[in-house]
């Protein structure tokens, strides 16, 4: 419990901080659920490139 | 429930009728519906109405025999559904056959059909990237101008063209194909019922005709086609190009990937789509059950009331 009310009184407990928490809380969110999307979407579809890139865009081609 | 107001009713008559007083309690009455909603409307209404009821099935009956009428015409060989490895819910196009299908459209079909919507720009990441595409460009000459003298001159070709066109325009396209016109290919897999199915189907499907069918001179037999005469000659047959990337160019191979590259064309964003769709789901997965848990908890105070009733003493 020392950890929880601890969190809460940092993150929660005064408004300015609660607003702070949402704000880069949705910021880190976005960012960790788009790559984590972005790599499962390219890993279902690895067949599709040889599995040397994205299946999305092209890698530079030797020849 | 018939049974239990039959009773009901029996019960009534053989009360003595109206010899005796009334039950107490609500009148029990034979139950009676009202079939018609119709019976408290002017008679302006119903004549309205009406009208409209009969304008509506009369529409309907008309699109239907239209539409029938239409698809009596066409006798032709449907396409079967081939396993296109973007076929899946989840499942991108395959770059690497856009890559090839872009060699097979440059080598093969520009000779005849025009891109239009599609400028070099739009390889870049998807087939090519931004070197590669920036040479493929160079290699078209465009006539760009005025300069300041007034005459218009000729350049390299930059990222931002589109695809030059075969001819200056339909007629000279038409000159040069017995009166046919080759379509713009940029958007040919949503034109065509069966999409991508019906362009392959078409580019692998051509056959002798069977006895006792005549083809003009400049035709060519196609089940697919819808009339089975098409313009357009066999355009590939195995070994028509070889790939860059040494993949074997079999007929089948080539008619694929162009294909590929022709539904990335008409849908650009089909990657994207699904992509977006996939995440759609899984912000849903995560959303629902927290706003389900958000309504439980809101009413779990409402559920949870009791409500007494003291009699005053
Ligand atoms: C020799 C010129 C020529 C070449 C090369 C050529 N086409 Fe065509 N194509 C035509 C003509 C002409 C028509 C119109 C046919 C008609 O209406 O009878 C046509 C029609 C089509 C159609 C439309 C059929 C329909 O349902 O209306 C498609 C799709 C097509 N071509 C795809 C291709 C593809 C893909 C290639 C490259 C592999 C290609 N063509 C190469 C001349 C050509």
């Amino acid at each position: 419990m020392p950890l929880r009310s601890r969190l809460y009184s940092v993150f929660f407990r005064r408004t300015s901080a609660f607003a702070l928490t949402i704000a880069l809380g949705a910021v880190v969110f976005e960012r960790a659920f788009d790559q984590g999307a972005d790599a499962f979407y390219e890993r279902l579809n690895r067949g599709e490139n040889c599995g040397n890139t994205s299946s999305t865009s092209m890698r530079p081609k030797k020849n | 429930m018939a049974a239990l107001s039959a009773a009901r009713c029996l019960v009534l008559r053989t009360r003595g009728g109206s010899l005796l007083p009334p039950p107490p309690g609500p009148r029990l009455r034979p139950p009676q519906a009202s079939m018609s909603s119709l019976s408290g409307m002017s008679r302006g209404r119903k004549v309205a109405l009406s009208a409209l009821g009969v304008l509506a099935a009369g529409g309907a009956g008309l699109a239907l025999a239209l539409h029938t009428a239409v698809s009596a015409s066409d006798l032709l060989l449907h396409p079967p559904s081939y396993a296109w490895s973007h076929n899946g819910l989840l499942a991108s196009l395959d770059h690497d056959s856009i890559r090839r299908g872009y060699q097979v459209y440059k080598q093969v079909c520009a000779a005849c059909h025009s891109m239009e919507y599609l400028a070099f720009r739009n390889l870049i990441g998807v087939s090519h990237t931004e070197a590669e595409a920036k040479a493929l460009a160079e290699e078209v000459e465009v006539v760009d101008g005025p300069d300041e003298n007034g005459e218009m001159f000729t350049r390299p070709g930059k990222l931002s063209d589109y695809f030059p066109k075969p001819y200056p325009n339909p007629e000279a396209a038409r000159a040069a194909n017995n009166g046919a016109l080759p379509p713009d290919l940029s958007y040919i897999i949503s034109a065509r019922h069966g999409g991508e199915d019906y362009v392959f189907s078409l580019l692998t499907g051509y056959c002798d005709p069977p006895t006792g069918v005549v083809m003009r001179e400049e035709l060519h037999y196609n089940p697919y086609f819808p009339g089975q005469a098409i313009t357009m000659a066999p355009p590939i047959y195995n070994e028509v190009l070889e790939f860059e990337d040494g993949t074997p160019a079999t007929m089948s191979q080539i008619a694929k990937d162009v294909c590929t590259f022709l539904r990335w064309a008409a849908e650009p964003e089909h990657d994207h789509r699904k992509r977006m769709g996939m995440k759609m789901l899984i912000m849903v997965g995560l959303l629902v059950p927290l706003i389900y848990y958000l309504k439980r908890h809101r009413w779990s105070v409402l559920k949870s009331r009791k409500i007494a009733y003291r009699p005053p003493k």
